[in-house]
């Protein structure tokens, strides 16, 4: 949670000094890609950079801690984009997985039977 | 309230397949998923209709989560793009995804099989609707051809917040998808780097919506980063007849110009456009590059 409120206020921090430096700093031929164009209505592009830099790191150990190969874990993680990263890292817990288990016993599992028998749900179809 | 629901269920009418569309694709290729292994089948499904032949084992490896059992979305629409290939999300609707079946794409769908509070995600491809029975065909788990009543199929889809995606050759025409879903794939190819890929995707935007701004800064901004200078330019200067006081091409123009050695025509460029930091900070550029040499932008006739 501190974490959490410290990266935040590094993450002000560091895009206020972009934003204040930019102007200072010409970087010749360097133009706005489409995403960030796409994206600019809703933050400024250069922010969107510092976020995705962070979430990439914070992705790619989420990611370790849920069992994929550290060396896969990089890999992963740059073949996503700057929107999709941040995306990623705020809601990986949260994210379905598709092809998770299902383990249900007693009553719930009843339930489930009728439920697939009146055609709510599909879970014994021998999917 | 269950009641209402299934009233409201049986109240929708059938989709209707577009005319002279086959009920099924059968060319979609076949992958018996391993254990919660059907994000990587289903891939290799959708990817094989769109030309790409992949083996599900080895997309495993890029798409499998150990811990959580399955596959996440966001990967399972960025695993395309390493084949040039565009993941398209569809709208929400059956309708949708019937359209994309008659436009010849197998649609990948996210479903919930059991409940909102006991979620069973499962990754499927529906590649036919049999309107005479009113039933989904799914390649899905190890059924080559399981056929799914609609009103079963739309609960399950429900469930899973309505995410389906389609798989696009570049060079495709964009039938039936939204123009948004389809330009946020293009510009995801060309965050990715793979420009070439990105440009023909965001030329087969410009040519099905003429209108969309998006598609024609996307065509400009990937000739310039494929070095076609020249080409990125009239692209530019296209968009800008239409809209000008588009600021990202503005400024993307402004710095072509600073790269071919014209800054004062940048700056002559920025002159009129309205202030915003990205105005600015091309300005800077320019004025940087001209090194205070520049002549009047225009001059009173003496």
């Amino acid at each position: 949670m501190m974490l959490k409120s410290l990266r935040g206020g590094i993450l002000q921090l560091v895009a206020l000094c972009l934003l204040i430096t930019a102007p200072l700093a010409p970087v010749h031929g360097v133009i706005v890609g489409t995403e960030q164009a796409m994206v600019m209505a809703e933050y400024d592009a250069s922010l969107a950079r510092v976020t995705a830099a962070l979430s990439r790191d914070d992705v790619r150990e989420q990611l370790i801690a849920l069992g994929v190969d550290p060396q896969l874990a990089l890999e992963r993680v740059s073949a996503l984009t700057p929107a999709e990263l941040v995306q990623l890292d705020s809601r990986m817990e949260n994210l379905p997985a598709g092809g998770s288990l299902l383990a249900v016993l007693g009553v719930i599992l009843i339930v489930l039977i009728v439920l697939d028998l009146v055609g709510v749900t599909n879970v014994f179809n021998r999917i | 309230m269950l009641l209402l629901t299934g009233c409201a269920t049986s109240a929708i009418p059938r989709p209707a397949l577009p005319e002279g569309a086959p009920d099924e694709l059968v060319a979609t290729p076949f992958f018996a998923q391993q254990a919660y292994h059907c994000g990587p089948a289903a891939m290799a499904m959708v990817l094989g209709a769109s030309g790409i032949d992949v083996d599900p084992a080895l997309l495993a490896p890029l798409l499998y989560v150990p811990d959580r059992r399955g596959s996440l979305q966001i990967e399972m629409q960025a695993m395309p793009r390493r084949h040039d290939r565009l993941a398209v999300e569809v709208d929400g609707t059956l309708d949708a995804i019937i359209a994309q079946l008659g436009a010849g794409r197998p649609v990948l769908v996210l479903q919930n099989l059991a409940l909102t509070r006991l979620p069973r995600w499962h990754y499927a491809v529906v590649i036919g609707y049999l309107p005479d029975q009113d039933r989904f065909v799914l390649r899905s788990g190890t059924r080559e051809r399981l056929l799914v009543a609609r009103t079963r199929f739309l609960a399950t889809w429900i469930r899973a917040d309505r995410w389906g995606l389609v798989v696009l050759d570049p060079e495709e025409t964009p039938a039936g998808l939204a123009a948004p879903a389809y330009l946020k794939a293009a510009a995801a190819l060309e965050a990715a780097g793979r420009h070439q890929p990105a440009l023909a995707a965001f030329t087969s935007a410009r040519a099905y919506w003429p209108d969309a701004v998006i598609a024609r800064l996307g065509v400009a901004n990937n000739l310039y980063r494929l070095g076609r200078l020249e080409e990125a330019e009239t692209a530019y200067r296209a968009l800008l007849q239409r809209q000008p006081s588009q600021a990202v091409a503005l400024h993307n123009l402004a710095m072509l110009m600073v790269e071919t050695q014209r800054p004062c025509e940048a700056l002559a460029l920025l002159a009129p456009a309205a202030d915003s930091s990205l105005i600015e900070a091309a300005r800077h550029i320019a004025a940087t590059a001209a090194g205070g040499v520049c002549r009047p932008a225009r001059r009173l006739p003496e």
